[in-house]
Order: structure tokens, then C-alpha cells, then sequence
């Protein structure tokens, strides 16, 4: 239902003019042709410049104008806020007037109008001024009553003509709620305004009047661009057409449409810069405008600053479906200058060539909020409204240049408008393309083509940057492989077939022959333990000093701890490498441990010491390590045998006679490759462990390669010691002490020995380092010291009759120790069939040998060490084994060793160690006997 | 259209009151005799005319001041409304601003306020008549009516005045000079019968001569007017308020451009 129509209204004034004091008429038309409805419950707003015919419309509404031609409908109460003070009498108080007035309305005497003048009152905030004439009100009062009494009279239609830019503004914000809850009640609101926001945020439709007639109608947001496009100084502003599109330069301001959907919102498009002199950002609508010229297709203005000191020329041409935009500066360098162009909010979606997204919603105010997209491929943006609204279009912004530093911001709710936003170029312009296209299809086909070109253009360069890429690293390849080869011409040596490689880059020794490599791994290396961990050569700083073609020095460093180690690698003898490796310790340093260990790969498949041989079998693995069982590691010497149809041999070897080394063999496994192993680890007694500065040989030996290399038995007897008393002959050798009747050895591995476990691990007399103290008659004393554990044994041999063995152990312990068990033992012949506890017990021995000891069928016998001896019988001479101490927490024990030894084994063992202190005690004293 | 705005007239009517009211309290507000000036003025009149005719001219006519009061009452009613009337837009053009008031009121409120002055004047001096004819009572009704039809009369020209006024504003002086002529055509202070019948005609052309003629009868004479007499104070009424309304919604329009 309307409330008001207009159908087809004039209006026109007759004026008088005064020239020379003549009176001249004029006819004017103040409304022309006017045709509109408003709805009831409608919010409507009438804008338009001065002079348009706004406040005639609305007295026509109000019924204070009649019509000359055609005719005004108004359904409903109207009530008005027009003119300041209108209706009001000065000489009355403005409680009177309210009465007066209230009557007007048709409001009588009563609870009513006592109620409404109460509320308004309570509205206008007057308090006691309600009481007083109103020539003594400020216009703020006036305003107010009049905003009061004009609400309160609870009218139908409300007319309000501009009159709220008066009173401060709180005033302002409480007639603007009001309003907006009058919007709410269902009112039809009429509204003239200049204040453009206000008309956008209360208004549903509009209407732009200009000289009398309606330019434009609609929804209010639509209206209001045309009329920001009217105002201002008319040397300022130009319009551009094209098909649907319509440009038009206002004043340094840029509004744009597309049949009637106007693209942009709010300031529309400008240029912005920092001003420094004033410092704040200046907006080119702040500037003087001139248009320079105006062609059909193109637009030019300067802007001009208050101070003439700042110029810029603005440059529109549109065309087709494009229009371009041009901004050059003059005069004073503007700083931080940008364009930017303030869309509708209904455009919700931004698409570039690379990627899409939604515009987030508002969050702030007043304050832009940067999305933070600044990936704009060939500096192209679309943005769309999606779904289609109306007849908004979607868009191209292109921002030309190699930067084109495009940014998009949301600005806050106030205004409600995206804002697109370009940069400077290097020479101060700026550039910005907008296309606009009526179909998303259009738009979809033209950014179709734009990714396409760019993908190409993207996957050129790709192929461009890949080839280069490519030719780069086959140079660095090239490179590396002539580095490689100057290096391994630098750092190899070579002696015949064999050939020691250091390769600075692993940090590792390898050795090749002319087959190929036979290392593996980590090849030929040295490691040592201190202060708790383990250093491998690639630990330390790497230094290579080629002395000649048959002499190589490698210096590792290991920095912090101020220690260094030699290698000094010589061919002397064809297919043969002497090394030497020496340590020098700057600072002292306890070496706990020292090895040399040489990885190799599985061309090799047995091995041969002096003493034994075997394959390199896989075991069993435990924590990747597969050890080979040995029967004698005290060797300085391994063959590596290869593949029978491949007959060369590698022989790896410490210069006989430094004996403090042990040998193992195992195999190792890493991430699933296997190693053959050999370990030689030096063995360091536990009171020589603590070295101080100076140089130390550590290892010294030979690497060498062929087919005739043998392995011949050293003579074994450097260092060993001998007594002899008639037929009974004993041989000390590193912790064991072999026994000979009639040249006849009744022992068999490792002989009488002794053993001790600490933590779970075995440690034999054999593994000790021992000095010979004294030879006395028939009397010899050896020391002891066994490695990693603080345990030393002083033993004390002496053939006291021509049968008899006398065999005395002190054991020093210097240190914490853990030690579960103690023992004593004599390693027999298989030759030995049985054996005899006299009084206690007796029985044979089997001939079967296991992997392990302490096996219940292998292990014949176990009783407390009593007065009586052991006693074992066969083809050898007896031997009987009797402890001469009081034997508290020992035990006696007769069994069959492991396989590997395949031996007899008597022992005495002590398994409860009360407390281990520091002592020095007599451990064992007993007496072999051998029973011809 | 008419009707529409008798319709928003009779809600506001309230309004039309007050506005009366004051406009005649206006009158004499501030003036230490206050409403007795409705009777001082007449009275002072007619006296100082008695004098004059009286003793003067020497008029033999018994109760010649109550003959002059009859007449000049009425006259005052006329001439005042009309007066205020004429100037009555441009005085009020402020209440005008609130558009939602009735235009018609402006002109109307003028004429009612003093009718209402007129009838305090009456109803003061009515006793004075009734000394003279106690049988007046009966004509009352009579009265009434005539009262009534001179309203009308002067309303239609009231509302004619109002609106040209607005166009001409000196309007007002010339009708002061046409009042003052007015006054001696009209038979106020004589009878019809004492003109010359060579001049007759200007009085009998007069409309108002009807009415004051009626007034005279009533209340001085205590007789009934004619039935034609009445018919004709009827017609020039109509006639008046036709005129005056169909020339004021004629110029209304234009009138409203000029306020």
C-alpha cells in the first residue's frame, strides 16, 4: 500500500526579479513531471543538490504546497520536522507548545497528552528548560523538542527536511537511533538529506532530484553514486560512456557503472599519498581540479594541491570493456602513493591466476583490514559477486609492470566496500586497468585465457630455469669429478696392486686394487674411548700431506680434547702398505680403549690366524653384532681369504712382538648390509690407562695383497718364561701357564688360567697384560693387570718338587668393582677320560662339546670345595687339582669346556664377594700334582 | 476533496477552539478592562453618536443610543473579523510551517473570535434592550438565526479577504477607507426610511443593510423581519460563502507559493 504518490506533479514558482529597479517575472519550475511512490513501512530518502525541489516535494506531502498540475495522494497522519522552530511560538513555553501543538495532531487533554509530554521531554533531555519560553532555547533545544514532539505524535508518516545536522552530536546519534527504531515500528520515514551515509545506511529506495526532475530512483545505494557524481565544482568533473559503462570524473574522485549497478561504493576510486608536510595521507579529492580535455573515448585532469606545489594528471580512457587508469604526479615527490578503487561489498569472491578465495567477513569499524593475498601472477585480480547479484558484473583489475604490488583489503563495516589498491611503478605512476565483463562467462573465458598464457609463460620459465639448472649441474658435476680425480691422484697411495685411498670427503681409508674396492663401510679406521665416548675419524679434523708417491701423513685433530693421531702409510715392499699410527696427547688423557678395525666387504669368506681358521658365517646376531668365536685372540695376524676361484688374499697384520693387542672377528650388520669385521684392540691395563702429553705409537703394521701370501708361525716364545724340574716343564704365556710332562703338554687352550666376571662379562687372565716380576730357582712372579676392570693378580708359580706345582694368586683390587664371580682353572687334554672327588664322587667325562659352558650334561660335577682335591685320569699322566686354603665360598667345579677349545676344565670358583674394597689379599694357593 | 478536509476539519476542531480563544484573548490580553472593552467600544461609540445626533442634529428618536447600539454592534462584529481576517495568513504564516494544520482555520478562527466578541457584547447590553421590550425574549431564536447568517456572510468574505490578502498586502488600507464609506451607506446610526430616495438605492445594494436592518428590528424594534427580508439575508450568505470559498480554493495554490 503507498502512503504517498506523486502522479505526474508540477510545480512552479513565479519570481520576481529586481534589475535597476525593474521588476522582472519569471516563471520557474521547481518540480517537473514528478512520478513516485512510497510504500508504507518504507524508509525513503529525496537527495539532490540545492535548489533541486527536495523541500517542495516534501511540503507537498505535508500538504503545505498544492500542486499545480497533477496530483499528491498521502495516506495517513504526516507529521514534519522541516523548518527550525516551525509551529512553535517563542513566547510560549515549550510545555505550551507541545499542548498547541498536540492538539494540531488531534491529540486532546488527558492521560495521553500528559504521557506524551513526558516522553518527550525525556527524549529532548530539556529537564526544567520544558517550563520556559522557547525564545530562550539554543537551536540544539529547538531541534530536539521539535524531533521530539514530531516522533511522539505517534504519526503514520514522518517528514524530515535536513534538519538533524543541527545539535551536537549526541543529539544527532539519539534522532538517528530513533529513527531507526521509527524504521523498525513500521513508519514511513521521508527523508532529505545531503549527509549521504545517512541516506545509504537508513533509506531502502531514493530518489535524485536535479533542477526539478527525477534523475534517478531506486535503491538508495544505487541513487546516492549518481548524486556524489553531481556534486562539486563542475570544472571538475567528466563523464566517460561506453556501451553500458559510464566513467565519471569527479573532482579526484572515480565512480564507475555498468547499466546502472554502480561498481563502485563509497569514495569510489582515488589516489592517496602521505603527505609529509602535513603528515597525513592526502586523498586526490582534497586537490584542485581541472579538466584538460574531453574526448569520446578519454578524459584528462589535473589536480592541483592547496599549495600548487604538488600536481598530478589523471588520465581515463575507457574502451570497450576496459577502462584504464593512469595517475602521474608532478612537483614534489608524493611518498607511499597508491590507488585505490572501493567496491561493493556484494563482490565477495577474488580470483587470481594462481589461486581463489573469498573476502573474509567485516571485522573492524572503521579500520581497513589487508587480506594478506599478495600473490598476484601477471598482477591480474578478478573479482565476482557469486552467486550473481543483480546486474553486478564481474572484474579484471591489472596492474601492469613487473611489480605490480596489488593489494585488497576489506574496509571496515562502516563502509562496507572492498578496496583494491595499486602501487606505485618505478617512475612514480601509477596504472590500473579495470575490464568489466556483464557475464561470468565472458569474465571466466577472458581469466581462461590470461592462466593459460601464464601457465605457458610459468612452465617456459620452469623449462628455462630447469635447463639451466640441468647445464649448472653437470658443470658441478664435471667439476666434481675432476676435483675427484685431482684428489684421489693426491691422496692415494700405492704399492703395487694394492692401493690405500683417503677420501677426505667420508672421512675414511679405503683400500682398492685395481679390481675395485675392498673395504666397505667404514673402511680402515681407529677408534678410541675417553671421557665416556667413543671418537671415529670423522670426529676429528682432517689434514693430508702427500710426502711423496710412496708416503702418505694423515693428521686427524681431534680438537677439544687436544689430541691428535698420525697415520703414516708407506710402500716399501711391491703389494705391500706399511702403516704406523701414533697419538699425541697434548693435555693427559685416560684412553680407556684403542682399536684399529678394518671393514671389508663379503668378497672375502674365510679367515686364517696363526693358530686357527674359519668362514665368516653369519651368526647369530646380537644388537646387529655377530662375533666369531676364537680360540686364541691373542694374535697379531689375519689372512682374508676370497672366493675360491678368486685366489688373492689380504693380509692385515701388527708388528709381532707388541702382544697387547686382541683380535676379534664378527660380522656387522647396518641397515640390513653386512660387514665382515676384524678388530685388533689394544689392550690397556687398567693402571696404564691414564696417559700423559707426549707421543705414543699406537699401532704399527703391514697391509698386503696376492696370491702367495702365507701366514707362518712366529715365534711365539717372545716373552713367555719357562720352569723346568725333571720332567715337568711350565710355560707362562700372557696369563696362561701351559704344563708339560715328559714333553708331553697335559694342558690344551688356555691352560691354567683364571677368570673373573664383572657385570656379566667375562674377563680371562689371558686377555691381562702381565709383567714378568722374578725368576727365581724354581720360582716365578708375574703381575697381572687386567684391562677395563680395576683388578691386578700377582701369581706366584713354583715347581716345588719334580711333580708338584705350587700356584699362589693375590688379587688387588684398586678400584670400585663389581665382581660376581671369581675362578681358578685348569683347562686339561681331552686325552683325560675321568675324574674322581676322592670320597665324594667320580665319573667320566663324554666327548661332546657345547657352545656354552655351565651346561648341566657337559658339567660332570659341583660340590663345595672341601680338604680333597680333583683328580682326572686317562691317557696322560693324572693330574690332581687341591685348593690349600680354608675354601670358604668357593666351590668346585668339573666339566667340559666349548667346542672351540674341546678341552677338560677343572676350576674353583667364588661367587660371594662381601665387600670389595680396596684390598690386596691372597685369593687361591693350590697344588697341582701330576700322577705318573 | 471537500469533504475530506470538512472531515479532518471536525477532528481538529479542537484546534479551531483554542485558536479562537486565543486570538480573543489576544484582543485584549495585557488590558486592564480585559473583555469589557467587547462592550466599552460599542457603547462609547454609540454615546459619543447620540451626542452627536441628538444634540447636534437633533434626531428626535426615543432611545436613540440603544438604536445605534442595536446597529453598531453587529457592525463592529463585521468590520473587525474582516480586518483580522485580511491580515490573518500573514500573521499566522508560522503555524502554517506545521503542514499538517488546517489552512482553512486561519481565516475561520479569525471570524469566530469575534463573533465570540460580538456575542459578549450582546449578551452585556441584552438586558438594556429587554428594559425597553421584556417581550424580545421571544424573538431570540430569530436572532440566532440571523447571527448565524451574518457569520456566514462575513465568513465567506473573511476567507475572500484572507486570500487576497496574502496577494495584496496592502489589502488592509484599502479597506479601511472602504470600511470607513461602508459604515456611512450602512443604516447604523439611521433608518433607511430617514435616507432620500434619491439615495436609497446605495443603501438597499448594500447587503449588509439587510442585516443591520434585521438586528435593528429585532432588538430595538421588537419585530419580527419579513419572511423576504430573511430569504434574502439567506441568499446573500450563501452567496458570500460560495464566493469566498470558491475564490479561496481557487487562489489557494498560488496563495500557499507566497506565505
Amino acid at each position: 500500500m503507498n502512503a504517498v504518490e506523486f502522479t505526474d506533479i508540477w510545480e512552479k514558482y513565479r519570481l520576481k526579479f529586481s534589475v535597476n529597479g525593474k521588476a522582472v517575472w519569471e516563471e520557474l519550475w521547481a518540480l517537473k513531471e514528478i512520478n513516485f511512490s512510497v510504500q508504507k513501512g518504507e524508509v525513503f530518502g529525496v537527495i539532490g543538490q540545492n535548489g533541486a525541489g527536495k523541500t517542495t516535494l516534501l511540503k507537498l506531502i505535508a500538504g503545505m504546497l498544492m500542486p499545480d498540475r497533477g496530483e499528491v495522494k498521502v495516506s495517513g497522519r504526516v507529521s514534519t520536522l522541516m523548518e527550525l522552530g516551525a509551529g512553535f511560538n517563542p513566547e510560549f513555553t515549550g510545555k505550551e507548545n507541545i499542548v498547541i501543538n498536540s492538539r494540531i495532531y488531534g491529540i486532546s487533554e488527558g492521560e495521553v497528552l500528559e504521557q506524551k509530554i513526558a516522553e518527550i521531554v525525556a527524549f529532548s533531555g530539556l529537564g526544567k528548560f520544558i517550563n520556559a519560553p522557547m525564545k530562550y532555547y539554543s537551536q540544539g533545544m529547538y531541534a530536539r523538542l521539535a524531533f521530539g514532539l514530531a516522533i511522539y505524535v505517534d504519526p503514520d508518516i514522518l517528514l524530515i527536511d535536513d534538519v538533524l545536522a543541527v545539535g551536537d552530536e549526541e543529539a544527532q546519534r539519539n534522532c538517528n537511533k530513533k529513527i531507526f527504531e521509527l524504521k523498525g515500528s513500521g513508519k514511513t520515514i521521508i527523508i532529505v538529506s545531503h549527509d549521504m551515509r545517512m541516506i545509504n545506511k537508513l533509506c531502502d529506495r531514493a530518489i535524485l532530484l536535479d533542477k526539478g526532475s527525477i534523475k534517478k530512483s531506486g535503491a538508495a545505494s544505487m541513487v546516492v553514486p549518481y548524486y556524489l557524481d553531481m556534486v562539486g565544482d563542475k570544472n571538475g568533473i567528466a563523464v566517460l560512456e561506453s556501451g553500458g559503462l559510464r566513467a565519471v570524473f569527479n573532482n579526484g574522485r572515480l565512480s564507475f557503472s555498468c547499466a546502472n549497478d554502480f561498481i563502485t561504493k563509497g569514495e569510489g576510486g582515488y589516489f592517496s599519498f602521505f603527505d609529509r608536510s602535513i603528515n597525513n595521507r592526502v586523498p586526490s579529492f582534497n586537490l584542485t581540479w581541472q579538466i584538460k580535455s574531453v574526448l569520446s573515448d578519454r578524459i584528462i585532469a589535473e589536480g592541483v594541491s592547496y599549495d600548487g606545489a604538488f600536481s598530478q594528471v589523471w588520465q581515463l580512457r575507457l574502451e570497450d570493456n576496459c577502462l584504464e587508469w593512469l595517475v602521474e604526479t608532478k612537483g614534489r615527490s608524493p611518498k607511499d602513493p597508491n590507488l585505490n578503487f572501493a567496491l561493493p561489498s556484494q563482490f565477495n569472491k577474488w580470483v587470481t591466476l594462481s589461486e581463489n578465495g573469498s573476502f573474509p567477513a567485516f571485522i573492524y569499524k572503521i579500520k581497513w583490514q589487508e587480506l594478506g593475498q599478495n600473490n598476484f601472477p601477471e598482477g591480474v585480480l578478478g573479482v565476482i559477486s557469486d552467486p550473481p547479484n543483480g546486474g553486478l558484473p564481474a572484474l579484471i583489475f591489472e596492474a601492469p609492470g613487473e611489480d605490480s604490488m596489488l593489494k585488497v583489503f576489506n574496509s571496515g563495516f562502516d563502509e562496507d566496500s572492498r578496496v583494491v589498491q595499486a602501487g606505485a611503478l618505478e617512475n612514480g605512476s601509477i596504472r590500473m586497468n579495470i575490464r568489466v565483463f556483464a557475464s561470468h562467462d565472458d569474465f571466466n573465458v577472458f581469466m581462461g585465457k590470461k592462466k593459460e598464457s601464464f601457465f605457458l609463460k610459468q612452465e617456459e620459465e620452469r623449462q628455462r630455469v630447469l635447463a639451466e639448472e640441468q647445464r649448472e649441474r653437470q658443470r658441478v658435476l664435471a667439476e666434481e669429478q675432476r676435483e675427484r680425480q685431482r684428489v684421489l691422484a693426491e691422496s692415494n697411495i700405492t704399492s703395487g696392486a694394492l692401493t690405500l685411498f683417503v677420501d677426505g670427503g667420508t672421512k675414511s681409508l679405503k683400500i682398492l686394487t685395481k679390481k675395485g674396492e675392498l673395504t666397505k663401510g667404514r673402511g680402515l679406521f681407529s677408534v678410541f674411548f675417553t671421557q665416556k665416548k667413543w671418537f671415529y675419524p670423522h670426529d676429528g679434523t682432517w689434514q693430508l700431506e702427500r710426502v711423496s708417491s710412496a708416503e702418505l701423513k694423515l693428521t686427524i685433530d681431534y680438537q677439544p680434547l687436544n689430541l691428535k693421531m698420525f697415520w703414516n702409510v708407506t710402500a716399501s715392499v711391491k703389494d705391500e702398505l706399511d702403516f704406523k699410527i701414533e697419538m699425541e696427547i697434548g693435555d693427559g688423557a685416560v684412553i680407556v680403549n684403542q682399536d684399529l678395525i678394518l671393514e671389508f666387504s663379503d668378497s672375502f669368506i674365510s679367515w686364517q690366524t696363526e693358530n686357527e681358521e674359519g668362514a665368516f658365517a653369519a651368526g647369530r646376531y646380537v644388537n646387529d653384532v655377530a662375533p666369531i668365536r676364537l680360540k686364541d685372540s691373542k694374535t697379531n695376524r689375519i689372512i682374508l681369504r676370497s672366493r675360491a676361484d678368486n685366489p688373492c688374499r689380504l693380509f692385515f697384520g701388527l708388528i709381532p712382538g707388541l702382544k697387547k693387542h686382541i683380535i676379534s672377528i664378527f660380522k656387522r650388520r647396518i641397515n640390513e648390509l653386512e660387514f665382515s669385521t676384524v678388530n685388533f684392540s689394544s689392550i690397556i691395563a687398567k693402571g696404564d690407562q691414564a696417559f700423559r702429553p707426549g707421543k705414543y705409537t699406537v699401532f704399527e703394521g703391514k697391509i698386503g695383497f696376492g696370491e702367495e701370501i702365507k701366514l707362518e708361525k712366529t715365534d711365539t716364545s717372545a716373552g713367555n718364561i719357562s720352569l723346568k724340574r725333571g720332567q715337568l716343564e711350565l710355560i707362562f704365556d700372557q696369563g696362561k701357564a701351559r704344563l708339560f710332562f715328559k714333553n708331553k703338554e697335559l694342558t690344551s687352550g688356555l691352560s691354567m688360567f683364571s677368570s673373573l666376571r664383572s657385570s656379566g662379562f667375562w674377563l680371562d687372565s689371558y686377555q691381562a697384560v702381565w709383567d714378568i716380576c722374578s725368576k727365581k730357582g724354581d720360582k716365578i712372579t708375574v703381575h697381572g693387570h687386567w684391562p677395563n676392570i680395576p683388578v691386578s693378580q700377582k701369581w706366584q708359580l713354583e715347581l716345588s718338587d719334580k711333580n708338584t706345582i705350587n700356584w699362589k694368586i693375590n688379587m688387588d683390587i684398586f678400584g670400585e668393582l663389581d665382581l660376581d664371580l671369581a675362578q681358578v682353572n685348569i683347562m686339561l687334554s681331552p686325552g683325560y677320560k675321568s675324574w674322581e672327588v676322592p670320597g665324594v664322587n667320580s665319573g667320566r667325562f663324554l666327548d661332546e662339546y657345547t657352545d656354552n659352558y655351565d651346561i648341566l650334561p657337559f658339567r660332570f660335577w659341583y660340590g663345595p670345595a672341601g680338604p680333597e682335591g680333583m683328580e682326572v685320569r686317562g691317557s696322560l699322566p693324572g693330574v690332581s687339582f687341591k685348593s690349600l686354603l680354608d675354601n670358604e665360598g668357593f666351590r668346585k667345579i668339573i666339566e667340559n669346556s666349548d667346542y672351540i677349545y674341546g678341552a677338560r676344565l677343572i676350576q674353583y670358583q667364588k661367587s660371594k664377594f662381601n665387600a670389595l674394597t680396596l684390598d690386596s689379599r691372597l685369593f687361591f694357593e693350590g697344588l697341582i700334582q701330576i700322577n705318573e | 476533496m471537500i469533504r475530506e478536509r470538512l472531515k479532518r476539519d471536525y477532528l481538529q476542531r479542537r484546534t479551531l477552539y483554542d485558536m479562537s480563544l486565543k486570538q480573543l484573548k489576544e484582543k485584549y490580553a495585557g488590558f486592564k478592562f480585559g473583555i469589557w472593552w467587547a462592550v466599552i467600544t460599542p457603547v462609547i461609540l454609540a454615546a459619543s453618536i447620540n451626542f452627536v445626533f441628538s444634540s447636534v442634529f437633533k434626531i428626535a428618536m426615543q432611545n436613540y443610543t440603544l438604536f445605534v447600539l442595536a446597529g453598531i454592534l453587529p457592525w463592529f462584529f463585521f468590520n473587525n473579523a474582516l480586518t483580522e481576517a485580511t491580515e490573518s495568513f500573514i500573521v499566522n504564516s508560522a503555524i502554517l510551517r506545521q503542514g499538517i494544520f488546517p489552512r482553512e482555520f486561519i481565516p475561520l478562527s479569525s471570524v469566530l473570535a469575534n463573533l465570540l466578541n460580538f456575542a459578549i457584547g450582546l449578551i452585556i447590553l441584552l438586558p438594556f434592550f429587554m428594559l425597553l421590550h421584556p417581550k424580545i425574549i421571544l424573538l431570540l431564536p430569530l436572532l440566532l438565526i440571523l447571527i448565524a447568517c451574518h457569520f456566514v456572510f462575513t465568513l465567506g468574505l473573511g476567507v475572500l479577504c484572507s486570500g487576497l490578502g496574502v496577494y495584496l498586502r496592502d489589502l488592509k488600507q484599502f479597506l479601511s477607507i472602504i470600511f470607513m464609506f461602508w459604515f456611512w451607506i450602512t443604516p447604523v446610526f439611521y433608518s433607511v426610511e430617514m435616507v432620500d430616495k434619491r439615495f436609497q438605492w446605495l443603501c438597499l445594494w448594500n447587503p449588509l443593510t439587510y442585516y443591520i436592518n434585521a438586528y435593528q428590528n429585532i432588538l430595538f424594534k421588537n419585530t419580527a423581519p419579513s419572511t423576504q427580508e430573511m430569504l434574502l439575508i439567506f441568499a446573500c450568505s450563501l452567496a458570500s460563502l460560495a464566493i469566498g470559498f470558491g475564490a479561496f480554493f481557487k487562489i489557494e495554490p498560488g496563495l500557499l507559493k507566497r506565505i
